[in-house]
């Protein structure tokens, strides 16, 4: 397959911390290919004495007061969280069974 | 009664002389969603309950000061929002699986500042999942359909508003545009569709797909109901750093200026021989429309759009991976395996672009290139006060097209990208039909911060013609 290992989908997966099955694996294999292929076309372009734009608006250094205002209670902030505990978000061990 | 079939222009009228109330035109638009809904698909949450009790509020103001709308200039109006805004206490899904029990503590602030103005939130409509489509056909959730054609996609990924603006669910409508996204479903789906400059409307409380693009704005049935609501809506924000400090035009007020004189450029690259026939012949006819009303019109070139594709696939890849990176399933929501396999590809395809050795070779390449454009436009601009041509290449597309096609949204955005990329105003608005019945729209690009003069030559159209006065028979039950 041009443009990707299945190596490399196996690291990006684990970059982005997505778990795909065999199949969908091999279906984005292919599709993320094809994307790859499609933007190739970006190599034609000269861009040696362009610089980079990031964004547009011409606005640099945005500041605003730094003022104290209403922010939201803790039962509010932890009102969507599936697990919590003693008033705090509950997670997944991050280094479970290494001990 | 119909009231549903109102323009948001005729809706304030009505309500200023008492000819309708808030409450039966609501009641109407309710009534219209659960009459037309199972077969458009355009919602994912209807608010009922509390649009009604909303209305009845506003009918109380309404009668007791009849000043009341200089501060409310929307009271009583019923709007649909696109689910990738935040509304507080009302589920907030980007019709991802992800967020399919999410309830925000905030407002986005153009919803804050719809409801400031006294608009009534009907509900939120369907989209491609995190907008990340152009079809509506990749939301988690269902399928939205064109209200012109069931058979047919309504575009996207700001579907489910075009739909409800089209099929009469709801008096206005407000979508969301990274590169495409308002413009082209209101194209599909027959109605107008306003992506104002990057930086107008603040980006707050919109569910953030590609910060460098993404844009809020008014779908509606008319130029001037978009007008009137980007007043509403437009203006600097402490909750964004990238609003514009410039302040806000009275663009219902400028629409009547004399638009003769005005310089209109066609860019030959947008009308391409891959453009479909009945579209480049629809959108000549509405160039000689606005040549007889005294514009003056010239052809250009523009950078080949075809590069835009490449420009965008990359930027908005690579900020969906930064942007969606956020989604733990720990504060809210579900964990990341409840992503859809469009998300997770753009995910992966942003995260390759972004990360060590490729980094030159994609994303800041692709951010050089956004520069060429950028130029190419002011150069355009010196020449012409405007650009005009086709939205997109074809009308609206069969279910099922954008299926299996990792770049299906690129390529019906291609005449939509060059724009977004740099940031410029856009407005979309019907022109004819094709021989099969579909709408058929043109697009008017601006200067960056002239929504004025984009809105003034499509209210000029609009007073010639009366494409955007027809919509779709719904077969009901």
């Amino acid at each position: 397959m041009k443009g990707f290992s299945t190596e490399d989908i196996r690291h990006l997966c684990g970059l982005t911390t997505l778990k795909l099955s065999p199949l969908v694996l091999k279906q984005i294999h292919a599709q993320l290919s094809e994307t790859l292929i499609a933007v190739e076309k970006l190599k034609e372009i000269n861009t040696a004495q362009l610089e980079e734009t990031n964004q547009v608006t011409g606005l640099t250094n945005v500041f605003r007061s730094d003022q104290p205002r209403p922010s939201q209670n803790q039962a509010n902030a932890l009102s969507n969280a599936p697990a919590i505990h003693q008033g705090f978000f509950k997670t997944q061990p991050l280094f479970a069974g290494k001990k | 009664m119909d009231h549903f079939r109102l323009d948001l222009k005729q809706t304030l009228e009505d309500y200023r002389s008492r000819k309708v109330s808030p409450t039966e035109v609501v009641r109407a638009c309710l009534e219209r969603i659960s009459a037309t809904d199972d077969k458009i698909n355009a919602f994912i949450t209807v608010f009922a309950d509390q649009a009604l009790k909303e209305a009845r509020v506003a009918e109380t103001k309404i009668f007791s000061d009849p000043n009341i709308w200089k501060d409310l200039p929307l009271l009583g109006v019923p709007v649909s929002i696109k689910d990738n805004f935040c509304t507080k206490g009302g589920l907030t899904t980007a019709a991802s699986r992800v967020l399919d029990n999410f309830i925000p503590l905030y407002d986005a602030t153009v919803v804050a500042r719809l409801r400031r103005a006294g608009a009534v939130i009907l509900g939120k409509t369907n989209l491609d999942a995190w907008a990340h489509g152009s079809s509506t056909e990749t939301s988690d959730f269902f399928t939205t359909r064109n209200p012109w054609d069931l058979d047919r996609l309504p575009g996207g990924s700001s579907g489910g508003s075009a739909a409800s603006v089209a099929a009469q669910q709801t008096i206005i409508s407000i979508g969301s545009e990274t590169a495409g996204s308002i413009r082209q479903p209101a194209a599909w789906c027959g109605v107008c569709g306003l992506k104002p400059s990057y930086g107008r409307v603040s980006r707050s409380g919109l569910i953030a797909m590609a910060s460098s693009l993404d844009c809020p704005g008014p779908v509606t049935k008319s130029v001037w109901d978009a007008a009137t609501v980007l007043k509403v809506i437009a203006g600097q924000d402490s909750l964004d750093a990238t609003t514009s400090p410039q302040p806000v035009p009275d663009y219902p007020s400028l629409l009547d200026s004399s638009i003769k004189g005005i310089t209109v450029a066609l860019p030959q690259e947008y009308f391409a021989s891959w453009v479909n026939t009945e579209v480049l012949s629809a959108v000549s006819q509405a160039v000689e429309v606005l040549r007889k009303l005294g514009v003056k019109v010239k052809k250009i070139s523009l950078f080949d759009p075809q590069y835009a594709i490449a420009v965008y696939t990359i930027l908005q890849r690579s900020e969906v991976s930064s942007n969606l990176a956020r989604y733990d399933g720990i504060r809210y929501g579900h964990d990341r395996n409840h992503f859809g396999q469009e998300a997770k590809r753009r995910i992966m395809l942003g995260s390759y672009a972004l990360s060590a050795g490729y980094y030159d070779k994609y994303y800041r390449q692709a951010l050089k290139v956004r520069t060429k454009i950028c130029q190419d436009f002011n150069t355009a601009f010196q020449e012409a006060d405007l650009i005009l041509g086709p939205v997109s290449p074809s009308p609206a597309l069969p279910v099922g097209a954008a299926q299996n096609d990792p770049m299906f949204g690129e390529k019906q955005d291609i005449l939509l990208e060059p724009s977004a990329i740099a940031g410029l105003p856009g407005i979309s608005l019907p022109c004819g039909f094709s021989k099969e019945g579909l709408p058929v729209s043109f697009q008017i690009i601006g200067p960056r911060l002239k929504e004025e003069l984009v809105l003034r030559l499509a209210y000029a159209y609009q007073q010639v013609t009366d494409w955007h006065k027809q919509f779709p028979t719904i077969k009901l039950k």
